[in-house]
């Protein structure tokens, strides 16, 4: 049962949040996305804790790595160690081109590496690819 | 048994003494001056019958205008420790001023001198005279403290220089964000009104995007600028024949729109490090392929040994530069003409200036307004053992 694509963001920059909205909404597909803007913020909505009781589960983690107090490679260890979100395709999102970031995000199974662009289009490429990734994955069995 | 006549006379001691290669004060046990020889008169800008007969510090007294001065003291120090001891006494190396005539200008000259003491004893056992013998080390003082002073000017430029391009990365790594804030609204504005907007208000919009993307383009072209040299690889045999097959693939499509040739002699093997000499050669020929003239370019790199360099050059048939310009065009951000006619954030040169200096050599250019250009960089012929 398939009412569009929920996605969780993890960005501190407002900027950057409202041009992902932005940008999702010209999205082809229903897509509802929740904003977490930083690492304690992202692990308390992927565990449901608190105020994130009723939250739903993502089926796609955007995940910046710069974030303050917990750094975005902490939430990526933290999501990946967990047996319960292990699963859920992670996106790392970095202006940070420093090939230390590379290597550690796949040592950390990130399903995906993306520089942040500075450019628009660049971006809509990168939302195209997760559309493009989105409808792959949703011919997989439900989990 | 003949007794052997003496055809020696005996020699002139007095001749040899003043003659002798030393510069010898012969003082006596009250410090009045007896003998001097005609070295140390030269060295000390004296004449005999001025000193003759006088009390040493009379003669000789500290520059009046050096408060720090110490030598009279340290001398007076060293000849009482002979008389008392009644043995040689070497003192350290002294700085002792010394008085210049004044048919010369008056006042006193800077010097420095290695001074030995040695007592002579009469045949009553008491010290009959005191030789003092010095030798001027003023030069060597000199040198040396050339040589640290340029050390020091040394460290310092290389102090200043690693705060230079530490400033050039944290500037342009941290521009980055808001650069990307400004050129997604401005991108996203343009999308979303599309069609909505007047014309003034594309035209605006085209201005901001514009100014947008060469401040990315600048920003990117400081960051590697500063990352140049940041890794300091170790150098390493690298073949320059490889080096510019690789430039030839890269630039392909440029060489071949343009239907350009670009050929090269035999080059050699340097130790350098293959990453940055690739940087180098790609500037300068993908200058030579913007910049060209209304002929498709034709582009020649040579090599000359020459003593211990090799003077390589990159040679082309394109627009040339005025020669008044040739020293600015390797700064950064230097360009000499507009944007829209060659594109680019002026830094290529400024990046070769910077790779070729770290390894030793110079780089320049000679040139005529449409007359073509070559660029010519230096490398120090280094061996296998150097690395």
């Amino acid at each position: 049962m398939n009412d569009g694509i929920k996605i969780l963001l993890v960005e501190d920059n407002p900027g950057d949040i409202r041009l992902t909205r932005e940008i999702f909404n010209e999205c082809k597909i229903h897509n509802e996305l929740h904003v977490a803007t930083d690492g304690e913020e992202a692990t308390a909505f992927l565990r449901h804790e608190g105020t994130f009781a009723g939250v739903p589960r993502p089926d796609l983690i955007l995940l910046d790595l710069n974030l303050p107090r917990k750094s975005g490679r902490e939430v990526l260890m933290d999501i990946k160690k967990d047996p319960d979100l292990q699963r859920i395709p992670v996106v790392v999102l970095t202006t940070s081109e420093a090939e230390e970031d590379i290597l550690e995000t796949y040592n950390l199974h990130a399903n995906c590496y993306i520089l942040k662009p500075v450019d628009l289009h660049q971006f809509l490429n990168v939302v195209n690819h997760i559309e493009n990734f989105w409808l792959s994955i949703v011919k997989l069995p439900a989990h | 048994m003949t007794p052997v006549a003496s055809s020696l006379s005996t020699p002139d001691f007095q001749t040899l003494f003043e003659s002798a290669p030393g510069s010898y004060l012969v003082l006596k046990p009250d410090l009045m001056i007896v003998a001097v020889s005609d070295a140390y008169l030269r060295a000390t800008m004296t004449k005999r019958e001025q000193i003759i007969g006088r009390p040493l510090f009379d003669v000789f007294p500290d520059n009046p205008d050096d408060p720090a001065a110490t030598g009279a003291r340290n001398l007076r120090a060293s000849l009482d420790r002979v008389l008392q001891n009644r043995a040689v006494d070497t003192m350290a190396v002294q700085k002792y001023d010394i008085r210049r005539p004044e048919t010369e200008g008056g006042g006193f000259e800077e010097r420095y001198w290695s001074p030995v003491n040695t007592p002579v004893f009469g045949s009553n056992k008491a010290i009959a005279y005191i030789i003092h013998q010095v030798e001027d080390v003023t030069e060597n003082i000199r040198l040396k403290r050339q040589g640290s002073e340029q050390t020091e000017r040394s460290e310092e430029l290389a102090r200043s220089n690693a705060e230079l391009e530490r400033f050039a990365y944290v500037a342009s790594h941290d521009l980055q964000e808001p650069l990307r804030m400004v050129a997604s609204y401005i991108q996203l504005l343009a999308r979303r009104y599309q069609g909505r907007l007047d014309e003034d208000a594309n035209e605006f919009i085209q201005f901001a995007v514009d100014g947008v993307n060469r401040m990315k383009s600048m920003i990117n072209g400081l960051l590697n600028y500063s990352r140049v040299g940041k890794q300091q690889n170790p150098l390493k045999p690298t073949n320059l024949e490889a080096v510019l097959e690789h430039v030839n693939a890269n630039l392909q499509i440029a060489i071949l729109e343009k239907n350009a040739s670009l050929t090269w002699d035999p080059l050699p093997i340097v130790m350098s490090d293959p990453v940055l000499m690739l940087e180098v050669f790609q500037n300068l020929i993908g200058n030579a392929l913007k910049f060209c003239g209304p002929e498709p370019p034709r582009i020649h790199v040579k090599v000359v040994p020459m003593g211990w360099q090799w003077i390589f050059s990159v040679r082309d048939n394109g627009i040339g530069i005025d020669p008044k310009h040739t020293a600015k065009i390797f700064e950064l951000f230097q360009r000499l003409h507009t944007v829209e006619k060659y594109p680019g954030a002026g830094l290529g040169l400024a990046i070769c200036k910077k790779i070729v200096e770290r390894q030793g050599g110079r780089i320049w250019v000679e040139s005529q307004p449409n007359q073509g250009s070559t660029f010519y960089f230096s490398l120090p012929l280094r061996t296998l053992m150097d690395a």
